[in-house]
């Protein structure tokens, strides 16, 4: 279970060190992959530009996907793995700073798993990391065809 | 001898007489009778014969008595004389009689011929007459027939009959007439007929009717007159009446028929009011309104249009629109005509229109005027100014243009605004989490490295940081209850305040509060919002009796100038009035962070939330003396 892969898709430098800070204090050990905008984010997940040759069949077992992002949101990054036979039941967790309720409905339209507020206060960030970590690697039962690609 | 002679003579004359007697058989016809006598006669002669024979063979001489023989046969021959002359005798008297008889025959047969003759002529002139009666019989019944029709028409007329006679006695009155005026028929028979003239007529009647009848023809009566009739019982009604002359073997008599015309002078007084009622309007309507015929040449106008023109109005007729307008308008305006003639279809249409020289605009409605065959006569117009209204509705028009660029505008500076507010929620926020992240980090990891005081600086900068991130949701919250979308339906507000003042006491079980809440509020609202409304103006309230060891909060409505306004009231804190006007803007705030810790931004968002709902919401209050928020709801 530990060795499963997180794939952490965030721009703001700041925020990957504390979303790493934020899940090691959690607990959470598994390896996580940084994708600093959509389009590395697909590239990881298809096995595309600088992910070609990559063995799309070991799929993340979680992606905690903001959405504001460079070049590709977060929104339109959802949108792609969900029409893609391999990623399509992927468990995607947006986590992001916008509280706005248009940001939650569409996300879940789309096909989130979950929507997390991103805390200022940063034990309560530590803490929702944490239990994601718990809830996603650990509690939950990854979808069948996820199980069948690795 | 002699006695012979005498006999022989004797025998001849009764054999004469025989003779005689039977040629009376066919004067008397008693056959039997005469040949008996006759017979008898000859039987005489015969036993006579005989004696003479036996006379004549014995000697006369001889005869004893030869007197005695003589005086025998004188008395023989004595009664064959009367034989013979009673039986000519006999036979003139038959024959006298005979005759007679023959003459009565004949005069009986010539009184017979005559009496045929005459029973002939008396035949045919039976029959002339026969036929003459019948020719009257028939006449009779033709006259009958007439007569039956004659009166089965004057029964039957719809109008009364009156025909009086030259002394104008009334002779005729058919059922009709008996219903007009109330009598029978019997009543007026023999009458004048000033019986059925009103009173105050009578006088004038009789001298007009002595003047019909010496130069009587077929006429109305009374040309131009208002004739009335009179009733039984006195009442009176109008009439028409038509006289007419009927030259009769009695003399002249004169036919009048009476017509009532009360239904028809009560529909012609209503035509005239309605007339006079249409008449009334037209003139005194503020609108233009004429009448042109075929070809555009006015017929006639209301005084407001002849006003316009500044002609006497029944001067109007005979005057097309070139006598008035420029050549250009006028060539429209009949246009216009022709057109609404040529389609037969009502028109309205927006045009100018010149009056003393200054133009107006003018809405004008022309209609096709049909006559009863529905074919059209002419076109009826009206118009009114609408130049005014043209112009408001220009002004409208500009600032509706105005109202929609500023709409436009605000819509963009709205969608500028929810990007802005984006950008806040989203990009303001990341910075603040690095400011506290990392000062924790730094608290964490160079704990060993930091004296208190900087802890306690690093501790701030997470609280300011916090705060701000506060600050900054709770700008977000404004914007969003001004943006979100409204589905306004009924709200009960009583129980809705219950419910925020339950969980208000469930978040401090210790205190004592006491909640009036008035039952049955409702409102027609958005529920969302009027939640947040009841959320803040209780949680306010709760929040400012905090200090007080009991406190007691009220929610209810009183009407004021019609309206009803909502209200919450406290026994806490209070405010000065003085600040007022402080009181709804966003983070203004009338107690310190220690006294009573909040944004200032609650206020903020009821007054927006509230103004949404097109109503208006105001405080009262006094330091320590509590507070009580007014609000409506349109």
């Amino acid at each position: 279970m530990s060795s499963q892969i997180i794939l952490l898709v965030e721009d703001n430098p700041d925020d990957i060190d504390l979303t790493l800070r934020a899940l090691k204090k959690g607990n959470i050990t598994n390896e996580v992959v940084v994708a600093r905008d959509g389009t590395e984010a697909l590239d990881y997940l298809f096995g595309t530009g600088q992910y070609a040759g990559r063995d799309t069949g070991e799929v993340p077992a979680v992606v905690l996907l903001d959405l504001k992002l460079p070049k590709i949101d977060g929104m339109e990054v959802l949108r792609r793995l969900r029409s893609d036979q391999n990623t399509r039941l992927l468990p995607v967790v947006i986590l992001t700073s916008s509280k706005e309720e248009d940001d939650v409905a569409r996300g879940y339209s789309l096909g989130a798993n979950s929507y997390i507020h991103k805390p200022v206060d940063f034990d309560q960030f530590v803490e929702a990391a944490r239990q994601l970590g718990l809830y996603w690697l650990v509690l939950n039962e990854p979808p069948p065809c996820t199980r069948e690609a690795r | 001898m002699v006695i012979v002679f005498i006999q022989v003579v004797a025998i001849i004359l009764q054999l004469a007489a025989a003779i005689l007697a039977l040629r009376l058989v066919p004067v008397t016809g008693r056959r039997l009778a005469w040949v008996l006598i006759s017979s008898a006669l000859a039987l005489i002669v015969v036993r006579r014969g005989i004696a003479l024979i036996r006379l004549i063979s014995t000697d006369l001489s001889a005869m004893p008595n030869f007197a005695g023989r003589m005086l025998e046969s004188m008395v023989l021959l004595v009664i064959s004389i009367l034989f013979v002359a009673g039986i000519t005798l006999i036979r003139t008297v038959f024959l006298s009689v005979k005759q007679a008889e023959q003459e009565a025959r004949t005069a009986r047969d010539e009184l017979e011929s005559r009496v045929h003759e005459r029973t002939a002529e008396l035949e045919q002139t039976n029959q002339a007459l026969l036929a003459e009666v019948d020719e009257r019989k028939q006449v009779e019944k033709a006259l009958k027939e007439s007569e039956a029709r004659w009166r089965g028409f004057l029964q039957s007329a719809p109008d009364g009959i009156v025909i009086v006679d030259r002394d104008a006695r009334i002779a005729v009155v058919n059922a009709k007439a008996e219903e007009l005026f109330g009598y029978s028929q019997q009543e007026l028979i023999g009458k004048t007929v000033e019986t059925l003239v009103p009173e105050r007529y009578r006088d004038v009647h009789v001298k007009h009717r002595s003047g019909y009848t010496d130069a009587p023809r077929s006429r109305p009566m009374g040309v131009g007159l208002e004739l009335y009739g009179r009733r039984k019982d006195g009442s009176e009604f109008p009439v028409e009446i038509s006289l007419s002359p009927l030259q009769t073997e009695q003399g002249l008599l004169v036919t009048a028929i009476i017509r009532d015309i009360t239904e028809r002078k009560r529909i012609q007084e209503a035509l005239q009011q309605s007339e006079q009622k249409y008449k009334t309007l037209v003139e005194n309507l503020p609108q233009r309104i004429f009448l042109k015929d075929r070809n555009s040449v006015y017929i006639s106008c209301n005084d407001n249009y002849a006003r316009d023109l500044n002609i006497p109005p029944d001067q109007i007729a005979g005057k097309t629109d070139y006598d008035f307008f420029p050549k250009e308008l006028a060539d429209k305006y009949r246009g216009d005509d022709k057109r609404i003639m040529a389609e037969g279809k009502t028109e309205d249409i927006e045009e100018a229109y010149i009056q003393d020289g200054r133009e107006y605009i003018v809405h004008t409605v022309k209609t096709p005027i049909k006559d009863e065959s529905g074919s059209i006569t002419g076109v009826l117009g009206i118009f009114w100014d609408i130049t005014e209204q043209k112009r408001s509705e220009e002004q409208i028009k500009r600032l509706n243009e105005d109202l929609r660029h500023r709409a436009a505008e605000l819509e963009a500076a709205n969608k500028e605004l929810e990007a802005f507010s984006y950008s806040v929620s989203h990009d303001l926020r990341a910075p603040l989490r690095s400011v506290d992240g990392f000062s924790q980090a730094l608290l964490e990891d160079y704990a060993d490295k930091l004296d208190e005081q900087g802890k306690d600086y690093l501790g701030r900068v997470r609280s300011a940081a916090k705060r701000m991130a506060q600050l900054i949701d709770d700008l977000l919250r404004l914007s969003r209850v001004t943006r979100a979308e409204m589905h306004r339906e009924e709200v009960d507000l009583s129980a809705m305040a219950r419910d925020a003042a339950e969980s208000l006491k469930q978040s401090q079980p210790e205190r004592e509060v006491e909640f009036d809440i008035a039952p049955d509020l409702t409102a027609y609202a958005d529920p969302q919002l009027l939640r947040i409304v009841l959320d803040n103006l209780l949680g306010n309230a709760w929040k400012f009796t905090g200090k007080h060891k009991r406190a007691y909060i009220m929610f209810s409505s009183v009407q004021q100038e019609g309206k009803q306004v909502y209200f919450v009231r406290d026994d806490g804190a209070g405010f000065d009035m003085a600040y007022i006007d402080k009181l709804f803007v966003p983070f203004q705030r009338l107690h310190s962070m220690e006294e009573f810790p909040g944004s200032g931004i609650g206020l903020a968002i009821v007054q927006r939330i509230i103004r949404r709902h097109g109503g208006s919401v105001w405080a009262e209050g006094a330091v320590e003396h509590g507070a009580t928020f007014y609000f409506t709801l349109s």
